[in-house]
């Protein structure tokens, strides 16, 4: 890992407008806030984890940090290099070509990333031949086929000459991962690819994932709403965990510290939803407010997880967190409660008409 | 269910043979016709349901988990074909017998005493009706006391951490996916049945509604007195709720026994392999091992052990000969001709990560 990072995401902000349908002709169409003045640094070689329930922003902002969603505000670089300034007017160091054959992602359904009616060599030869066009035909092939042979797709003259219908859902996504190795990119984006494979699968498939990270030399922001995957494959390669809420990244730091050491009440409560097998201290209180996310179209003012959070007091309500290091620079954490001198702790409680279990 | 006992087969808790069974499946396979030949999706499968008790059925995809469900009720879509007996034994009343049943008893059965949710509340519910019209026809089809019906609903929506005014208004989009899969629990309860069963009823959900319809199922059991059978692919989230987990492995039932004896003393390799696959917060990523090799095909059945081609432990018996389901304890069974050799040869760390710093 290098000081420098690889890519970097500065205040990015990302909205959109929703209710444009039929029904709101006359009114304003109201504006989302998706990602909400996010910074975060990825570095070579790195794995992060996007954790956070849906609609929490964090397939956005995945999106944003491989260039393929411009930010409403903020910045995204690679390698220093802005990549909207690249793309608009060609500026700067780094072509914006290599800056999109750089960063690239895998979905969650690997069945839409392959053509149904392409023979999986088509699928994989396509986008090799763009990138690479001074390679051979029988270059271009090779490499593919020892890939194949180096995920398990063996004998691979046989998986290449399958189509996508043809294999199992395990293999499809093998394909996809390969299909974009093949291009050698520095950063993946895997967008839940692991949350439609079997549970029996996807450890398989992590360790696959850092397997070729290993050889690719590449980075990865892993999606998830599943923080045990998360922390295994964070773990596994050394990397960081980063909790969204509401747009925000409200926790972030080394897998070790946020999964045993969490700050934010909002981390705290998925890892008690996080069902464990052998859990002999299993607390079955619910530790949140309310269960019911609220309208990402309607964000509470303050903190925006005092609605639910157990934890909260009145200046919790009135005035937003910024950042709190919690063990070190490298654990961060957008909740008072890191402070120890904070006048949170002189803060009145929450009244009893916000109280436990109340219906919006 | 933190208060569960560790100590597993060795107390006074009722056996199996003992029990008051609600549901039993005798014998029962489900087979599709293909172009190919014909492939079972279920075979020859005996499970008891006891009434009271929370059921969960976990196997992988295809595993047959959702035929054995839809079988219970003979729900089983054309051109699938229900064989065996499914027996229903109301609390008062003579038994029925569902894959005989006929159409109007059928009727009655499926929502008034042996519901269904299905997974993916969007699909199970019309989008252009809102979700009192829902409530309202379940109960006219079945020419219960709308009224009645309406005023339980609400409080039914109220125990789901629902506003009844405002879910009852809404279409089926207006909602969260969470709380369309909870409006869509509590219609399946609107005519009081006496069981439940649940086809991966959170598995579209996060992480945290997922959990907290876990705990929702919890209290409601209690609250009306229900049995429920819950089918789903993840075994750590079911463990919290279920009393007794049955295992299915392609198309198979391998394995039925308490959580407990299935979490500490499970006595088939699969079962074991799944344990160990599962990603943990609390367990360290080493002792994580995914499960070699692939699922078997459902048209060319094997001879043998279904698992024999992926299990560490076969032999020569295993692959011609099929193990049938055998007694391990009083309330656990297993279809495996080693499962001694599996419980102390597939280990499981059960230890939380011991952390240096």
């Amino acid at each position: 890992m290098t000081d420098d990072p690889l890519v970097s995401l500065d205040d990015v902000s990302v909205e959109f407008t929703s209710g444009e349908g039929m029904l709101d002709l006359f009114s304003e169409p109201e504006r989302v806030r998706a990602v909400d003045g996010v910074s975060l640094d990825l570095y070579e070689n790195e794995t992060v984890a996007l954790v956070g329930e849906s609609g929490c922003g964090k397939s956005t902002l995945g999106r944003t940090a491989i260039g393929v969603q411009r930010p409403t505000s903020g910045t995204v670089s690679f390698r220093g290099q802005d990549v909207w300034a690249a793309k608009d007017d060609g500026t700067g160091s780094i072509p914006f070509e290599q800056i999109r054959r750089s960063l690239q992602m895998i979905h969650q359904d690997p069945s839409s990333s392959l053509n149904p009616n392409q023979r999986i060599l088509t699928s994989l030869d396509l986008p090799v031949e763009r990138w690479y066009p001074d390679l051979t035909r029988e270059e271009r092939h090779r490499r593919i086929y020892s890939l194949l042979e180096h995920v398990g797709l063996d004998p691979a003259s046989d998986f290449a000459n399958r189509f996508p219908h043809q294999l199992s859902g395990g293999e499809q996504q093998r394909v996809a991962l390969i299909r974009t190795l093949l291009i050698n990119p520095e950063l993946i984006l895997a967008d839940e690819a692991i949350s439609a494979l079997d549970v029996s699968l996807r450890v398989e498939m992590m360790d696959l994932m850092l397997e070729l990270q290993d050889i690719f030399q590449t980075s990865y922001i892993f999606i998830s709403h599943n923080l045990a995957n998360a922390k295994y494959i964070t773990e596994k390669s050394g990397g960081r965990i980063a909790v969204m809420y509401l747009g925000k990244v409200v926790e972030v730091g080394p897998v070790s510290e946020v999964v045993e050491n969490p700050s934010h009440p909002y981390t705290q409560a998925l890892k008690w939803a996080t069902p464990e097998l052998y859990d002999d201290e299993s607390d079955s209180e619910f530790p949140l407010r309310r269960i019911d996310v609220p309208d990402p179209d309607d964000t509470p003012a303050g903190c925006r997880f005092h609605p639910r959070c157990g934890e909260a007091r009145e200046v919790c309500r009135a005035r937003e967190p910024t950042q709190y290091p919690v063990n070190g620079d490298e654990h961060t954490t957008r909740c008072y409660r890191a402070d120890e001198s904070h006048e949170y702790w002189q803060s009145e409680e929450l009244s009893a008409a916000d109280d436990w279990e109340v219906f919006d | 269910m933190s208060d569960r006992a560790r100590t597993v087969g060795t107390d006074d808790r009722p056996t199996d043979a003992d029990r008051d069974a609600v549901l039993v499946a005798e014998d029962v396979s489900v087979s599709f016709t293909l172009d190919r030949g014909k492939s079972d999706v279920l075979r020859d499968v005996d499970l008891q349901v006891f009434r009271g008790e929370t059921l969960a059925l976990v196997g992988e995809s295809g595993s047959g988990k959702s035929m054995l469900a839809s079988a219970f009720l003979d729900a089983v879509e054309e051109p699938g074909v229900t064989t065996g007996d499914v027996t229903y034994y109301p609390e008062d009343g003579d038994p029925v017998s569902v894959l005989e049943a006929d159409e109007e008893r059928l009727k009655s059965l499926r929502w008034g005493e042996v519901s269904m949710v299905f997974q993916g509340a969007m699909s199970s519910f019309n989008p252009v009706m809102t979700i009192r019209e829902h409530f309202r026809e379940t109960l006219e089809e079945h020419d219960a006391d709308v009224r009645a019906g309406m005023e339980r609903a609400r409080r039914i929506l109220e125990d789901l951490y629902l506003d009844p005014d405002r879910v009852l208004d809404s279409h089926p989009h207006e909602l969260s996916g969470g709380m369309s899969q909870r409006a869509l629990i509590g219609l399946s309860m609107v005519l009081e049945p006496e069981v439940l069963v649940m086809d991966e009823p959170t598995s579209a959900l996060d992480l945290l509604m997922q959990r907290a319809i876990i705990e929702l199922l919890e209290r409601l059991r209690e609250e009306y007195d229900l049995t429920i059978v819950v089918i789903s692919h993840d075994l750590p989230l079911v463990s919290e709720l279920a009393d007794r987990i049955g295992v299915l492995y392609a198309f198979e039932l391998v394995e039925t026994a308490t959580t407990d004896e299935i979490l500490y003393e499970s006595g088939h390799p699969y079962t074991r392999a799944l344990l160990r696959t599962t990603p943990s917060l609390h367990r360290p990523v080493s002792e994580m091992q995914p499960i070699e090799g692939s699922k078997p095909d459902p048209v060319e059945r094997l001879a043998g052990c279904s698992y024999a081609e992926r299990c560490p432990l076969a032999d020569s018996q295993c692959v011609s000969e099929d193990p049938d389901l055998v007694e391990l304890g009083p309330t656990h069974r297993a279809a495996c001709f080693h499962s001694d050799r599996a419980r102390t040869e597939i280990t499981i760390d059960q230890a939380a990560e011991v952390t240096d710093d």
